[in-house]
């Protein structure tokens, strides 16, 4: 025991005899954590204290060595803030390399800016940022600062990776802490060890520590959830915003609150009721009286992104929608709800969490998980989904922006959390059929007429409701994976439908779509399908699993009209692969001085275990294999 | 009375009449288009013919700018009126505006914004319904120091909508007015743009672009001078690859101040009216000269450049460049003023903007007795400089000249991977105007390297799985050596080497080598990229033939100038060459059937040139192919024969070569 305090004792000496010199020498950072690092997070410390159901504090203090350029982002603190939080006693020091103290940060190093992104309008983001401006590398800033927050619909999460492949980090640590009778729900993801809670004079904390975490290695296909890295959410059970409150313990409890936000907000004046009658009048059929409604409401409003207003949380008012014909998700959807309640159509105000690349919500852990607004309104037999920002939105369709994913439903009866449609293998379409006359030369003309549905459709579809004509035909050849050709005619139509369709037709002239060597003529049938997709293949057995987001089917069927004197020596096998990541067939036929070339891929999604990810990449190499193959011609 | 008084009368009547139209606010002038309601025509306007995908189209755009001079100063009043036909879906943003008001933090002064007003015209039942925008549709923001930002949005905008978009900028920057564009990304039927400015001011007018101007008018009374310009049928602009920038082709008019006076001045304050002055204005500015001339600081750490003789200049210079190469890290901003901080400053944060880097470069390379001045020169994506007009503003970034032996050299500091006399592209724009002591002159900024790349390949070929095994060597000078080192120092080799294998689906299992990759200004090395790999279905078999893509997925995968058509010159910055050489042993027992034509094609004036040569020689097979573009400007004339330049490459590296048993 006295060797323990003895040496307890000399350690504690010596520390603060370095510390007092020296504070963050970079040469002190363990060697496995610089292993494709550009920045290490020495210490970090964020205390969230909740003071009340509509209050709560931050404070933050951390302590990063800028490894190199590439980690120089870490050098700058940037703190988020708004008319609902107060950002206060922002402190920072400089250290040099050897870790001792060049210079302390002064008030005309913090700058305050504009939060206002390029497609918001207006919001009140705002943001404080420190730097020192400083490059001699390695080096170490240290930050602090603290934070009243009263939007109070999330708490604070914690994932000491940011997201980052670049940050290793040495010592992390979280704690929050809750007043007894509010107490706290909170998830931890990723592998995260448990929460050391206390309980001290009616305060309830929870902490979490993590040590020595190398940089966040980021495998192809991961799964999106494992995005973050490990960390922890965080949410109330009850909470207070701008005088509003609110319960989130269940998502019934959660849906219950947008009905509070929303409530009142939906009247509309006099003339838009009558333009509704007017329009349904003689309408027999729901579905089409609410598809009538919503090319009504297409029509009238535009979208503009104006984020005020209950911590961005509350809808416009209907009736200021109806004015200005626009709003931003929140404002357009309840205006459409209020048009379809003035029908006599019931509808629900849906919260979601779009985007293309973004993981399902945590379904068992209600809590403010979303981004978007939109709205759904209940059938007999299907439900139908109204995206209410586009303009151009097929009635009914949501793109891989929301598509199958779960949603919260604003009922009377309160939250609920149900799937929106997916769009599956025989949804999301890419037919190409094609005819070309070869000549002798090699070159061609070709005329293809291809259509596309589902998500595979929403880039021309959004080529005919955003681009000119001009940009339309720059997209065209973006489009065309051929060498060499002239676009000499071409046309993009698209069909509104639940699952809409795009039909493309080019008229195309190809230079050397068969390249000659002497009496010989090499051709690839597969005029413009080539798969490209090569998996990269490492020694490192993979760690995680392996997600495919989107499935479809693509199938060309290409015509090629020989030269009459062309004597075919060659042709590719046909190839015929299955695995559980999809189906791959092509196959080439000869008949009367013609050729045709035939191909279907189906790709699967789901998400499938770490060890099948070599059995992909190889899956992928053959495609690509098979999609090279070369006819070859004597003539 | 004489004729000539009579001719004078006549003159001055007709003066003052169009003065009057000068003088006028558009509100005073019921006559103005802008004064007419909007027409049912308009609203009922379905496309613009003169260019039908436009998804809007700038029916009228109109600009005023007096003076209005106040107690102590003079102010300039922008009047803005624009009526916009929005015409598809697309184009219904055209009815959001963000405008940036400028203050000046040192001074208190800012802009301010009046008289906000926008009007929707829609078609509604026949009749012409309009929506006044309110006032909450507006907001204010400060954007970060200098600016605030005034957005706002019209009501009821869509399709068909006609738009009228009015406000009113005071200014207390008379030094600086503002530009007029007369052309953007919608095309524009009428522009109209009047200034006119007390005679105690004298403005340099400069006209860009001047095809769509269809009235220019200049007059001169008493106590004013005028412009009115009017221009018709303008096109929309839109970005194309390998340009400078689009600013140095939009349609506008810029504004320099030359001098003025004001009551109590002795004499009339006259700006840089002239190279000669603009060159010393720059010698006495305590952001430029002044600066680099406080490099004292440096002496402690350059001790050992200074044991190097006086008399080997070149070797001292080398010196100093690698120091600060070495020593400073560029924050990306280019400028030509050291005004955020001092160079000793800069120093002991290791990092800076380029005038604080290449400023520090120049004062070090004179206390070492050397030869060396600035050079302020305009990087490519600001834009031209115009020779004709002596403007400081035109130039936004600063190097370094050297004359040693007589040989000029250029030198920026900005990257550590530039070897001595290189620039890095941004720089690569028409000349530059070294400023010095004596003789200030213009230079020209022609890279001293060009992009040079090899690409060696030795192969054996192995008909029994259609596979071939060997080495490919990657090699770089010049500007390509920079790219390389540049990629790897931003990605890191793991992901350059990534890189290089997701562009080769066919390489299995590749070991790949990054050789002198590292950059040392001492002894610069080529960097090497060194693969060992066999490479499946490089080779196809049929009826015992072996079949061969001889460039081995080097080949140009399709033509870089796609676009049929162009409106704007290209301009590539440096020249540019791609060498490959391939080698290829036969396998035992075969002989080559066929294989493609060796050509050389080359484009007229010998701009350009392509050859393609192969042979067989004792069982080893040689292709040998060179891209060499002998200019970096081709104007939009030549855009159709560049195009079929590339179109015959693309072409010629995708012929095979046929193998047969003998």
């Amino acid at each position: 025991m006295k060797k323990f305090v003895y040496s307890a004792f000399f350690w504690l000496f010596c520390s603060s005899f370095i510390l007092g010199q020296v504070k963050w020498p970079a040469a002190a950072i363990p060697e496995n954590l610089r292993e494709n690092a550009h920045a290490v997070m020495r210490k970090s410390e964020t205390f969230y204290t909740v003071r009340n159901s509509g209050e709560g504090q931050r404070k933050v203090h951390y302590i990063v060595t800028i490894l190199d350029q590439q980690g120089i982002e870490y050098s700058t603190l940037t703190v988020r803030y708004d008319k609902l939080s107060k950002v206060t006693n922002i402190e920072g020091t400089l250290y040099n390399t050897l870790g001792e103290k060049i210079k302390t940060l002064k008030k005309g190093d913090i700058s305050d800016q504009s939060g206002i992104s390029n497609t918001n309008l207006f919001d009140d983001v705002r943001y404080k940022v420190g730097q020192f401006n400083y490059a001699s590398f390695p080096f170490t800033v240290e930050f602090s600062y603290e934070e009243t927050d009263r939007n109070m619909l999330s708490y604070e999460s914690w994932y000491p990776h940011f997201d980052s492949e670049n940050l290793a980090v040495e010592q992390d640590f979280f704690k929050i802490s809750v007043p007894a009778s509010l107490d706290l729900r909170y998830k931890e993801l990723n592998g995260i060890g448990a929460a050391v809670t206390e309980e001290n004079n009616g305060i309830k904390s929870y902490s979490w520590m993590v040590k020595n975490l190398p940089v966040l290695e980021k495998e192809p296909y991961a799964p999106r959830k494992i995005k973050y890295g490990p960390g922890v959410i965080t949410a109330p059970n009850e909470f207070e915003v701008e005088g509003y409150q609110g319960k989130m313990s269940s998502w019934k409890d959660l849906g219950e609150f947008d009905n509070v936000l929303c409530k009142n907000r939906d009247i509309l004046p006099e003339e838009t009721i009558a333009e509704v009658k007017q329009l349904t009048s003689g309408i027999t059929d729901p579905v089409q009286k609410v598809k009538k409604l919503y090319e009504y409401m297409q029509n009238k409003t535009r979208y503009i992104s104006i984020q005020l207003g209950i911590g961005g949380w509350q809808p416009f008012e209907a009736k200021y929608v109806a004015e200005k014909g626009y709003g931003d998700c929140k404002a357009l959807s309840n205006f459409m709800k209020s048009i379809l309640k003035s029908a006599n159509i019931e509808s629900y105000y849906t919260s979601i969490q779009a985007g293309d690349d973004k993981a399902d919500i945590l379904t068992d852990f209600p809590s403010q998980q979303f981004n978007h607004v939109i709205l759904c309104v209940p059938m007999k037999q299907d439900s139908i989904w109204l995206e209410c920002t586009s303009q151009t939105n097929p009635f009914g369709y949501l793109s891989d922006f929301t598509s199958g994913r779960h949603a919260l439903l604003a009922t009377p009866e309160g939250g609920k959390l149900v799937m929106t449609p997916g769009y599956g293998e025989k949804d999301n379409l890419q037919h190409r059929n094609i005819q070309v006359v070869l000549n002798e030369e090699g070159d061609a003309e070709a005329e293809t007429s291809m259509l596309f549905t589902g998500i595979l459709q929403d880039d021309y579809a959004s080529a005919i409701s955003r681009m000119n004509d001009d940009e339309q035909k720059k997209f065209m050849y973006s489009q065309i994976h051929i060498p060499n050709f002239d676009l000499v005619k071409f046309s993009i139509q698209n069909e509104k439908k639940t699952i809409p369709v795009s039909k493309v037709k080019n008229s195309l002239l190809i230079r050397k779509c068969a390249s000659k060597s002497g009496t010989r003529m090499f051709l690839n049938p597969n005029l413009m399908s080539v798969f490209n997709q090569i998996l990269p293949v490492t020694d490192k057995s993979r760690k995680h699993d392996v997600e495919l987001i989107n499935a479809y089917t693509e199938t060309d069927s290409v015509m090629f009209q020989l030269p009459a004197k062309a004597i075919i020596e060659a042709q590719p096998a046909p190839v015929n692969i299955e695995t559980a990541f999809g189906k791959y067939q092509s196959e080439v036929k000869i008949k009367d001085q013609k050729l045709y070339y035939y191909r279907k891929f189906i790709r699967k999604r789901g998400i499938f275990p770490p060890g099948s990810y070599a059995e992909l990449a190889d899956f992928y190499k053959k495609i690509s294999k098979a999609d090279r193959a070369q006819v070859v011609m004597k003539l | 009375m004489s004729v000539i008084v009579r001719k004078i009368l006549f003159l001055s009547f007709i003066l003052s009449g169009s003065l009057s139209v000068f003088s006028q606010q558009i509100q005073d002038n019921p006559a103005h288009p802008l004064n007419k309601p909007v027409s049912v025509e308009q609203l009922k306007m379905k496309s613009y013919e003169k260019d039908t995908s436009a998804d809007a189209v700038v029916l009228y755009d109109y600009g005023n700018a007096t003076f209005i001079e106040t107690d102590h100063n003079y102010l300039i009043r922008y009047e803005y009126v624009k009526r916009i036909k929005i015409l598809k879906k697309s184009g219904v943003n055209k009815a959001n505006a963000k405008i940036f008001l400028y203050n000046d933090k040192a001074s208190g002064r800012g802009e301010q914004i009046y008289k906000i007003s926008g009007i929707t015209y829609n078609m509604e039942n026949g009749s012409i319904v309009t929506y006044e925008m309110s006032k909450d549709a507006r907001f204010v923001e400060k954007e970060d120091e200098y600016f605030e930002k005034v957005s706002f949005t019209l009501p009821q905008v869509k399709e068909g909508s006609v738009i009228d978009i009015a406000y009113t900028i005071e200014s207390p920057f008379p030094f600086k007015p503002k530009n007029w564009y007369f052309q953007g990304n919608a095309p524009v039927i009428t522009s109209e743009y009047i200034f006119s400015a007390p005679r105690n001011f004298s403005y340099r007018v400069i006209n860009q672009g001047l095809a769509y101007i269809t009235t220019n008018k200049d007059e001169t009374s008493k106590e004013y001078q005028y412009y009115h310009w009017i221009a018709e049928n303008i096109p929309a602009i839109n970005p194309e690859p390998y340009l400078t920038t689009l600013n140095d082709y939009v349609s506008s008019i810029h504004f320099e101040l030359a001098e003025y006076w004001v009551n109590g001045m002795p004499n009339a304050k006259s700006f840089t009216t002239t190279w000669p002055n603009l060159d010393k204005e720059l010698l006495y500015n305590s952001y430029f000269w002044g600066e680099l001339r406080k490099v004292g600081f440096l002496d402690e750490y350059t001790k050992s450049i200074r044991q190097i003789s006086p008399a080997d200049t070149l070797a001292r210079a080398k010196a100093a460049y690698a120091f600060i190469q070495q020593n400073m890290n560029w924050n990306g901003e280019m400028s030509k003023y050291t005004e955020n901080t001092s160079l000793k400053n800069a120093f002991s944060k290791k990092q800076g903007s380029s005038a604080e880097i290449n400023l520090m470069l120049t004062g070090l390379l004179q206390d070492l007795g050397i030869n060396a001045n600035p050079v302020i020169l305009s990087t490519r994506d600001h834009g031209k400089v115009w020779k004709d007009f002596p403007l400081i503003t035109r130039f936004n970034y600063v190097i370094a000249h050297v004359n040693i032996a007589g040989e000029d050299i250029l030198l920026d500091a900005t990257s550590s991977l530039l070897s001595f006399g290189m620039l890095p592209e941004h720089c690569l724009n028409g000349e530059g105007r070294i400023i010095a002591k004596r003789n200030s002159r213009w230079i020209p900024i022609t890279p001293n390297e060009k992009s040079v790349k090899f690409t060696t390949t030795n192969f054996n070929i192995d008909p029994s799985n259609a596979s071939l095994e060997g080495t490919i060597n990657v090699s770089g000078l010049g500007y390509n050596a920079l790219n390389f080192r540049e990629n790897v120092s931003q990605n890191g080799k793991a992901k350059f080497v990534e890189s290089l294998k997701k562009n080769q689906p066919l390489w299995e299992n590749p070991s790949i080598e990054l050789k002198d990759f590292e950059f040392n200004q001492d002894s610069v090395k080529t960097p090497k990229i060194i693969i060992k790999t066999k490479i499946n279905d490089a080779v196809g078999t049929f009826n015992e033939k072996i079949l061969l893509n001889p460039m081995l997925g080097e080949e140009l995968k399709s033509n870089p100038f796609i676009n049929p058509n162009r409106t704007y010159p290209v301009d590539i910055a440096y020249l540019r060459e791609e060498n490959f050489s391939g080698s290829y042993k036969l396998p035992e027992g075969y002989v080559v059937d066929e294989m493609p034509k060796s050509i050389r094609i080359a484009m007229p004036n010998d701009a350009a040139r392509f050859t393609y040569i192969v042979s067989e020689v004792n069982g080893i097979l040689n292709v040998s192919c060179r891209v060499h573009l002998k200019k970096t400007f081709f104007a939009v004339e030549e855009y159709g024969t560049l195009r079929e330049f590339y179109s015959q490459i693309v072409a010629k590296q995708a012929e095979k070569i046929v193998l047969k048993k003998k």
